[in-house]
């Protein structure tokens, strides 16, 4: 599977070379399917001399629609090549290909659809765009682990007057297990969530949410999250508050990112991020991170970013560097 | 020679005053649109309405009435607009469908329900509604 998956992604161009955009995949003749997918490639550096290089994500994405039936399948290989330098060298490869998000969409009507398998749980902003390419920074906010399972996998319901009203709705309904377990920064066997997003001009928006989720190994949390997003030509602020309790105490009393971008000019981004979060599952971990970072992109779908991290545990500071690319 | 100047100068205005307008054919549902509900059918967040799917087309990028468009219509740059359709291929959809001429786009719209297009007011047939005017 994973050398049909690599074979796929170096003919992909040539194949469709006439009818290929960078970013936008190919149409399958004859058939309802647009293949497309991603890859990213980063290496990091931290203070206390551990190095790391690794072939992040390599992923595969399928879709099409067919009357009021729409479909998306993600297969992706992460970190299928890492080399670490610490104490000792290390070097690992994996062909394994994970589901990362399967769904059918069905239309019910024009301002309610429902989605069925597995799919980014609609919670905040940086879970709609977690791939490393469609990103502004190099690497993810804390807050995006630790708060609420990151796929989900079951119903979702949606409902939104985009003509008319400046509000949408999302339900999302799981009782079962994962499609792919091993894919999730969670475990889950259940979850349910909650979501409200308005739109208070094309600028800027905010969301909340709330969610109950539980394990696989059987304990049961809540969270919530709020979220706000503000987006111009030059400028985009982008800010998530979230906590996590569990059945007796607060396991993520809070988690917090502040994210600024600026788009110096035309393919030079500078971005700033402050994060803050608390975890006390046993060991507690109270921890401020301030990153500074410069994104290259050539065309939108290529990105060669740089970023510095500092972080309370000075030993944790890093240089991170990705090269991604969407085709 | 100043009659023949002037005239020039007066044509020449005409004409860039030109202004697009957004058409359907007559089965569209709504009678008239706001530009708020224009770009929200051209940038597919809006993809239905009633039992009617929406076919948005666009002209070639290198078409003077699309850069009009992008630029009054839906007020973003080259490069916002292929960072969207970048974004929307992540979700699972496609940007507008490409026609190459104006004569295509009316054809298009005259044959399939849904469909809806920009053209120069002037050259909007009689049998196509006009949902949208655009002012520059």
């Amino acid at each position: 599977m994973s050398r049909i998956l690599l074979i796929s992604l170096l003919l992909f161009t040539q194949l469709f070379s006439e009818e290929y955009e960078l970013g936008q995949g190919v149409k399958i003749p004859y058939l309802p399917l647009y293949i497309g997918g991603y890859a990213t490639v980063d290496y990091l550096q931290r203070e206390d001399d551990y190095k790391r290089l690794r072939v992040d994500e390599v992923a595969l994405i399928g879709y099409g629609n067919i009357d009021r039936f729409s479909y998306l399948a993600e297969f992706e290989m992460k970190e299928s090549y890492v080399k670490e330098w610490d104490k000792i060298e290390r070097e690992e490869h994996s062909n394994r290909v994970s589901i990362e998000r399967l769904y059918v969409d069905y239309a019910i009507t024009d301002t309610f659809d429902i989605r069925a398998g597995k799919f980014n749980t609609p919670v905040g902003y940086w879970s709609q765009e977690p791939i490393n390419v469609l990103r502004d920074s190099a690497s993810n906010p804390y807050l995006a682990f630790i708060v609420y399972p990151r796929y989900t996998t079951g119903l979702q319901l949606n409902y939104a007057d985009t003509l008319h009203d400046d509000t949408a709705y999302t339900l999302t309904l799981q009782e079962n297990n994962d499609l792919d377990d091993w894919y999730n920064n969670i475990s889950v066997n259940r979850h349910y969530s909650g979501g409200v997003e308005h739109f208070l001009d094309d600028a800027l928006s905010i969301k909340a949410n709330i969610g109950h989720f539980r394990t696989t190994d059987d304990k049961e949390f809540f969270y919530g999250l709020a979220a706000v997003q503000y987006e111009q030509q030059r400028y985009k602020v982008s800010a998530e508050f979230g906590a996590r309790r569990g059945e007796e105490q607060w396991n993520v009393p809070y988690a917090l990112y502040l994210q600024g971008v600026w788009h110096v000019k035309e393919r030079h981004d500078l971005i700033g991020r402050f994060e803050h979060y608390k975890i006390d599952e046993g060991a507690v971990r109270d921890e401020q991170i301030g990153i500074f970072g410069y994104t290259y992109r050539p065309v939108y779908p290529v990105a060669l970013k740089v970023e510095y991290q500092a972080h309370t545990y000075s030993n944790e500071n890093q240089v991170h560097l990705a090269f991604s690319v969407m085709f | 020679m100043r009659l023949f100047i002037l005239l020039s100068w007066m044509i020449g205005s005409l004409l860039s005053a030109e202004q697009l307008a957004i058409v359907a054919n007559n089965s569209f549902p709504l009678a008239q649109l706001d530009d708020h509900q224009v770009r929200q059918i051209f940038l597919k967040k809006t993809r239905y309405i009633g039992k009617t799917r929406l076919l948005p087309l666009n002209l070639s990028a290198q078409d003077e009435s699309r850069q009009i468009f992008e630029r009054d219509v839906l007020r973003m740059s080259t490069s916002q607009l292929r960072k969207h359709w970048t974004k929307i291929h992540y979700q699972g959809k496609r940007p507008p469908l490409v026609q190459h001429s104006t004569e295509s786009i009316v054809a298009f719209i005259r044959k399939v329900d849904g469909a809806i297009g920009y053209i120069y007011q002037s050259k909007v047939p009689k049998d196509l509604k006009i949902l949208y005017k655009v002012r520059q």
